[in-house]
Parts: C-alpha cells; sequence; structure tokens
C-alpha cells in the first residue's frame, strides 16, 4: 500500500510537467493581446509596446517558455500581468472561499444525492422513486444562475434571511451559493447512486443474502449499499475535483471572491501568468484527487488492496 | 428528538451570524459595482472604475466637475503662453497628505517625473512634457515640447492625479496597494476581487466629510447587484441593469439616475477602397439605419442617437443635424453610386451581448439597400487584435462593417476625433480602423491642439464637426447612457460622464 502510494506520487511529477506545456501552449495560442487590454481601449500605441516590453511579450515564444520554466522549477508562478501582484499570493486569497464552497456544497450534495439515489432503488417503480428522480432531474435542467437569482430573490430579498452575495467569512453568506452550487451535484450524486445501487441489487450475493434469511435492512445496508458505494466514490471525487476549480456561473452570481471568478477575469484581460497557474492548479487538483479516491476504495472494499 | 432541539439551535447560530453588519452610530456605505478594482496607482490604471476610486483618495492639480467641465482642485489658478507650449499652476498652500507629508511644488514634480519615466500605463500623458520646473514653494511650470492645447484636460486627467512623494519614496510601485493622497478618503483595506474600503479624512482641505466609510464590492451578476441594493446591503449599485429597470421603478426606497456617457458607438469600415470608399454608400448606410430601433430594442432605451463625431459631454460638442431613417434616400444614394445590386460585406462585432444585438439589427436593416453579409463575432480581445492588424495598403482587404465604441477618458474634442479620424492614426499607431484619411480633418485637428485658447479651439472643433458629419467616415450609431441606482437614503453620490463618479459628497440618512 505504501510503496503503491508512493509511486503514485512520482508519477504525478511528469504528469504535471507535461500540464505545463499544455498550459503555456494553451494560453499562449489564444487570440488576443494582454498589452492592449491591460493598456484600456484608448490607449496609445507607445503604451501598448512600453507594457509588451514590460511583460516580456515582445520576446520570442521559446524564450518566454523557458523564462516561465525557470521559474516554475524556482516555484514562482510570476506576477498577474494585470494587478502585478505574485500569482500565488492572489490565488491564495480565493483558494479559500472556493473551498469551503465546494466542501459545503460538496457535503450537502452527497448526502441528499445518494439519499434520494437510495431511496429511489429501494421503492424503484414506486411513488419515492419518481418523486426523488423528479427532483433530481430539475436539479439537472436547471441553470444554476437562474436557480441562484431564484434563491436570492426569494431568501434575501423577501424574506431576508440571508445576504444576497459577497463573501467576508460568515456562515450564512455560504447558504445559498452552496445550495446553488450543490444543486447540479446532488442531482447527478442521486441519479448515479440510482443506477449503482439497481445495479447492485441484480447481483447473485444479494439474493444468497436474502436467501440466508438477513433481514431486508442488513441486505440493503450491509451488502448492497458498502457495494454500491464504490462508483458513487468515483464520482465524488471527480464533481470535487471540479467544485474546487470555483464554479464560474454561482461565484459570479453570488459576487463570491474565489478562483472561479479569478479565472473569468484573467480569461477577459489574457493575463498569461495567472490563467497558466490556474490550469496549473486544476490539474493537480485532479490527480490529488485521484489519488484520494484510489485510497479510499481500498478502504470501502478491503478486496481492492494494491501491492 | 434531539434533531428538534437541533433545528432551532442552528437557527438561532444563522440569524446572529446574519445581524447587522454596521456598528451603531457610524455611516457607512456599500458601493456594488460590475467592474473589480485593478490597481490603485493612478499612473499606471487604464479603467475607469479604478481611476474613479482613486480620485476619492488622490486628487490633481485641475479635475472635473459634475458635467465634465474642468475645474481647478489642488491648483488655485493657472496660466499658459499664445503657443500653448507653457503651462503655470499657483497651487493651493496649507495642504497634507494622509501621512502628514506638505503638498508642495517638489512633490508635484516628483509625480509628473515619475510618470515621465514611461514605465507606467498612463506615461503618455506626459509625452508632451519636455521639463517640470518648480518655480517656487507653490508655483509649477510645464514647458511643452510643441504646441498641446489640451494640456488641461491632460492635467484633470484621473491618471495625473497627486500622490504623497513620501509614500512613493517608501512603497516603489507597490504604492497600488497603498495609495497616500490628499483628498476626502484615506485608504484602508483592499482584498483583491473581494472588497476594497476607504475612511473619512478628518481634516480634509475642502471641509467636512460626512460619511465614515465606503465599501466598494465587485457584484459581477446584474440581477444580484440590483437584488443587493433592494435588500438594503447596498446603497449604490453601478451600472443599473437596463433590462431591470421596471423593477427597480416600482421599489418605492430606490432612486435611478440615468445620464449620457462620454462613449460614442459607430459602424467603422474601410473608406480606402471601393465600395465604402464612395462617400454616397456611406451615407447610404447612415439613412438606412434605424437608430431609434437600435437603442430601443438593443440597449434596452439606455442610450441616445450619436449628433456629432464626438458625444455631447465632450469639450466643443457641437451638434449636428440627425441623419433621418429613410430607406428611400438610402436606395436612391446606392443607385447614384452604382451599387443598385448591393454589395456583400463583413459584419463584425465583439461578443458583447448589446453590442452584438446592435450589429444584428444593422445587418437586418442593411439588407434593405442590398448590402448582405454573414456575422463574425469574437471576444473583445481577439476583435481589437483583427481589427488592429489591418495594413493601409492592403488591396485585397474584405469589405468589412466593424462595431466600435470610444470613450475619450480626457473628456476633451482632441482625444475624442484625432485617434479615429485623423491620418496619423491608422493602425498600428492608433484606432483610425477604416483608414479615413482628409487633409481639411488633419488641419481641423492641428489647429485644435496650436492653441490652449477656449474661444481657438472651439472654433476649430466646431469646424470639424461640421465639416465631417457629411462626409461620413463612420455609420453614426448612439451614445449608452449611464444608469446608476441608489438608496433613498443616500445623497452626494453621482456618475460622471466618464463612466466614473464622485463621491466627495456623500451623505447618508439614517
Amino acid at each position: 500500500m505504501l510503496s503503491y502510494f508512493l509511486r503514485r506520487c512520482l508519477n504525478i511529477i511528469p504528469v504535471l510537467f507535461v500540464v505545463s506545456i499544455l498550459a503555456f501552449a494553451f494560453v499562449h495560442l489564444l487570440p488576443g493581446d494582454p498589452a492592449r487590454m491591460m493598456a484600456g481601449s484608448d490607449a496609445d500605441p507607445a503604451t501598448i509596446a512600453m507594457l509588451r516590453h514590460e511583460l516580456g511579450l515582445d520576446q520570442s515564444l521559446p524564450v518566454q517558455y523557458l523564462t516561465y520554466m525557470g521559474k516554475l522549477v524556482k516555484g514562482d508562478l510570476g506576477k498577474s500581468l494585470r494587478t502585478k501582484t505574485p500569482v500565488f499570493q492572489e490565488i491564495k486569497q480565493r483558494y479559500l472561499p472556493t473551498m469551503y464552497l465546494a466542501v459545503c456544497g460538496m457535503v450537502w450534495s452527497v448526502v441528499i444525492g445518494v439519499l434520494f439515489g437510495a431511496i429511489a432503488a429501494i421503492y424503484s417503480g414506486r411513488w419515492q422513486d419518481y418523486t426523488a428522480m423528479l427532483l433530481a432531474v430539475s436539479g439537472i435542467s436547471m441553470p444554476q444562475f437562474w436557480l441562484g437569482l431564484l434563491a436570492i430573490q426569494l431568501f434575501a430579498v423577501y424574506l431576508g434571511w440571508v445576504p444576497v452575495a459577497g463573501f467576508s467569512g460568515k456562515f450564512s453568506e455560504l447558504i445559498l451559493p452552496s445550495f446553488t452550487l450543490g444543486a447540479t451535484v446532488a442531482a447527478i450524486m442521486a441519479r448515479f447512486t440510482l443506477s449503482a445501487f439497481l445495479d447492485v441489487l441484480d447481483e447473485e450475493y444479494i439474493s444468497t443474502a436474502r436467501a440466508k434469511g438477513l433481514s431486508e435492512s442488513t441486505v440493503l445496508w450491509k451488502h448492497a449499499f458498502r457495494n454500491a458505494l464504490i462508483p458513487v466514490v468515483t464520482m465524488i471525487g471527480l464533481q470535487f475535483g471540479f467544485l474546487l476549480g470555483g464554479s464560474v456561473v454561482v461565484e459570479t452570481v453570488f459576487a463570491w471572491p474565489g478562483l472561479g471568478r479569478y479565472m473569468i477575469e484573467a480569461v477577459a484581460v489574457r493575463d498569461y501568468p495567472v490563467l497558466q497557474a490556474l490550469l496549473f492548479l486544476y490539474s493537480f487538483h485532479f490527480v490529488f484527487i485521484n489519488l484520494l479516491v484510489d485510497m479510499v476504495y481500498a478502504v470501502i472494499n478491503p478486496e481492492i488492496r494494491y501491492t | 428528538m434531539r434533531l428538534r432541539k437541533l433545528i432551532p439551535a442552528c437557527m438561532a447560530l444563522v440569524l446572529s451570524m446574519t445581524a447587522p453588519v454596521y456598528a451603531a452610530g457610524t455611516k457607512d456605505i456599500t458601493y456594488a459595482a460590475e467592474s473589480t478594482v485593478k490597481s490603485l496607482d493612478p499612473h499606471d490604471t487604464s479603467d475607469t472604475y479604478s481611476g474613479a476610486i482613486e480620485k476619492a483618495v488622490c486628487q490633481g492639480l485641475m479635475g472635473f466637475d459634475k458635467d465634465m467641465k474642468i475645474i481647478p482642485m489642488l491648483a488655485e489658478s493657472y496660466t499658459f503662453n499664445d503657443t500653448a507650449t507653457q503651462f503655470t499652476f499657483k497651487l493651493r498652500k496649507g495642504i497634507s497628505f494622509h501621512d502628514g507629508t506638505p503638498f508642495n511644488a517638489e512633490a508635484v514634480k516628483t509625480n509628473i517625473e515619475r510618470m515621465m519615466t514611461g514605465k507606467y500605463k498612463r506615461s503618455s500623458l506626459m509625452k508632451p512634457v519636455k521639463e517640470v520646473v518648480v518655480v517656487d514653494e507653490s508655483t509649477i511650470q510645464f514647458n511643452l515640447k510643441e504646441p498641446f492645447g489640451a494640456f488641461l484636460n491632460t492635467i484633470a486627467h484621473p491618471g495625473t492625479l497627486m500622490i504623497s512623494p513620501k509614500a512613493i519614496a517608501t512603497y516603489g510601485d507597490e504604492v497600488s496597494k497603498h495609495p497616500v493622497g490628499t483628498g476626502p478618503y484615506i485608504f484602508e483595506e483592499w482584498v483583491p476581487g473581494n472588497f476594497l474600503k476607504i475612511k473619512k479624512n478628518p481634516n480634509y482641505w475642502r471641509g467636512t466629510v460626512k460619511v465614515d466609510t465606503i465599501t466598494f464590492k465587485p457584484v459581477p451578476e446584474n440581477g444580484a447587484r440590483l437584488a443587493m441594493l433592494r435588500a438594503g446591503q447596498a446603497h449604490y449599485i453601478f451600472p443599473m441593469p437596463a433590462e431591470l429597470l421596471k423593477v427597480a421603478e416600482a421599489d418605492s426606497k430606490i432612486d435611478v439616475i440615468t445620464m449620457p456617457s462620454i462613449i460614442a458607438r459607430y459602424l467603422v469600415f474601410n473608406t480606402r477602397y471601393a465600395p465604402l470608399a464612395d462617400a454616397r454608400v456611406r451615407q447610404a448606410i447612415n439613412y438606412a439605419t434605424d437608430k431609434q430601433a437600435i437603442i430601443n430594442i438593443a440597449m434596452g432605451g439606455a442610450a441616445t442617437e450619436l449628433d456629432s463625431v464626438i458625444p455631447p459631454n465632450l469639450q466643443y460638442y457641437k451638434k449636428q443635424k440627425p441623419w433621418p431613417f429613410d430607406v428611400a434616400k438610402a436606395k436612391a444614394l446606392m443607385k447614384e453610386a452604382g451599387y443598385e445590386k448591393g454589395f456583400e460585406v463583413v459584419f463584425m462585432s465583439p461578443t458583447v451581448s448589446n453590442r452584438l444585438r446592435a450589429m444584428e439589427m444593422v445587418q437586418q436593416q442593411l439588407q434593405q439597400i442590398g448590402i448582405t453579409g454573414k456575422i463574425e463575432s469574437m471576444d473583445v480581445a481577439s476583435y481589437y487584435k483583427k481589427l488592429e492588424s489591418q495594413k493601409v495598403d492592403d488591396k485585397e482587404i474584405i469589405p468589412f462593417i466593424g462595431s466600435m465604441g470610444w470613450s475619450a477618458s480626457t473628456g476633451d474634442a482632441d482625444w475624442g476625433t484625432r485617434p479615429l479620424i485623423a491620418t496619423e492614426a491608422f493602425p498600428p499607431a492608433n484606432a483610425n480602423y477604416g483608414f479615413f484619411s482628409d487633409a481639411k480633418v488633419d488641419g481641423f485637428i492641428a489647429a485644435g491642439l496650436a492653441s490652449a485658447n477656449p474661444e481657438v479651439r472651439k472654433k476649430a472643433y466646431g469646424d470639424l464637426q461640421d465639416y465631417i458629419w457629411d462626409k461620413a467616415p463612420w455609420g453614426y450609431l448612439y451614445t449608452d447612457s449611464l444608469i446608476a441606482a441608489k438608496s433613498k437614503k443616500l445623497k452626494g453620490i453621482y456618475p460622471m460622464a466618464d463612466g466614473a463618479f464622485s463621491v466627495e459628497e456623500a451623505e447618508l440618512a439614517d
């Protein structure tokens, strides 16, 4: 187990190297000139040329790549072209709000999603199933910005229970955005749990368990649920990876000072160092979560033990 | 059963956390904006929003009043010579920066010379300056390389605000996070992407500031911004989304403020080669576009028809007779020019929803006079890159009709015309993307810069506007209106035509 873990960790290095090249190439292939965007719409060409020089954009691409890699190896992500602040510092400031949102959204969506999915599977074909799946389909189909704005109108403007938008560290500010963010994920989790559960319920060992005379609840929770959980955990990992990137839509609607909005702002002005760093960070999230998910498999199912 | 006790406990906890943020007795204003603050270094700022906040903290020798008229700020008076090459400012005495550093001619020199290093986004403002001389403690003199009649506007521009020399020495370029000025508010805290807070300057030289703090928050989503105002979590929002005006007007706690901006919106086309080189074709386009319909539909009514090459709030604006919507006349002109059957063009627009909608309407309207083609839309960065990369001698260039907008941030007619229609402004030098070139136009523009005398300048730009209107270098469209909304309790914050705002006189009722 430990050696497997270490090997997996070492594998991360070449992956991240490839990511660094892709991030650089992708960002520099985008049309549009950052110097032009920084200088403002009514800037004169001398200002644009000055900025291009200042930002190192007048050098050839290979030179720019080497500069970027040279810094990256030393752990320096560079400075934002827009604010001239170190990218690391800016990401640090926005990481926690996104993290809170992702964790909060994830926790409730997993609880609700798995519960609904399980209920739908157990009561397959009955009203409980239909109700749960109706809610799930609505959750997937409802655009997040719409759901978010509805929630704002109802809970923040009319009822005045929670703040409209923004985040200054209070829990009350987390409620609406995490609910909105989690709605889609909860729906996906419910659908996924349902199908995983149904697959497991068809397995012969479930029939065997029932034939042994075990109580229905033991069959469901000890045998079926545990096994159905494996694909669900994979899904949780993947979804969490996405959430950690910061949801562009939810963060925009709720004026959330997180990574998703940071990304959008950076794309709009072609802030190369920020985009590269974010792409890098997102890839790292996925690599890391995949690793984590594999570890969790082993805990859930003792049969899966790596050598 | 435990759950039953837990729920009220949780509710109480949540509610306690939503308790009012504001301490009793202090007057705190929240300003929710679409934009995010990018920098607080006035010399290195290119966006209007950051510039407006800088203006609450720092001040310049000159400034703009509500109507974009130039007024003296830190300068008491000024003089200039006949050739517009020397400008002398008498400074107000007894003013200090927030850190106690005295404001004097030496401080001005430090700021101007910092800009003149060429390292900052607004360095270009000081391009005409040869040297800046300290005459005495309270007199500063600018000697220019060549006549530059618009120099007073340069000095009034938010890019020329004065920062404490001590702060420049202490922080270097990090002063962008620690601005220290002479303004009504002192910078307090900035968490980028989250909020920025300024507080009352108790020793403000122009009088008492009436609120304790102002917090600026970026709220990019239109609906959420209005919701914050309605829920009382913001006192002022900008921009107020035009599509939600009915909701805001129905709310008795809210005032809506509308004013014309200094943004000119027009269609740009290549005037160098056929068919758009023919003035009659361009005139036909101006007749064939229904400006009012575009304003009503694409802009939700939040715009006014453009009635000169520069918008009404720029200096030396002179109103012209608008082009009526007249398809018959347009058809006749097309026939006269030999394009009775029309021709094909490419319509180009950035993917900004109201500009794209406007372009779709233009495309539809021009179909009636035989000008047809597809719309090519791309994001803002790619769009300007495309316009800029055109070559003046490229005969193969496809005739295009592009969406164009220009905000002359110095508020002066020179910056509203020269970069757009002067021969010297062909791309990549500047934004004359249609390669419009006319010796008379260049002459008027030069005359406007040769003097700082308002009468001389007024005549030059008036003549220019009269002359160019019928030449139709562009398809004239509209000037955006600025719409803000505020709580009725709030007074004294108002939007300015350049897209900025003033908070100096802010007042909040209990």
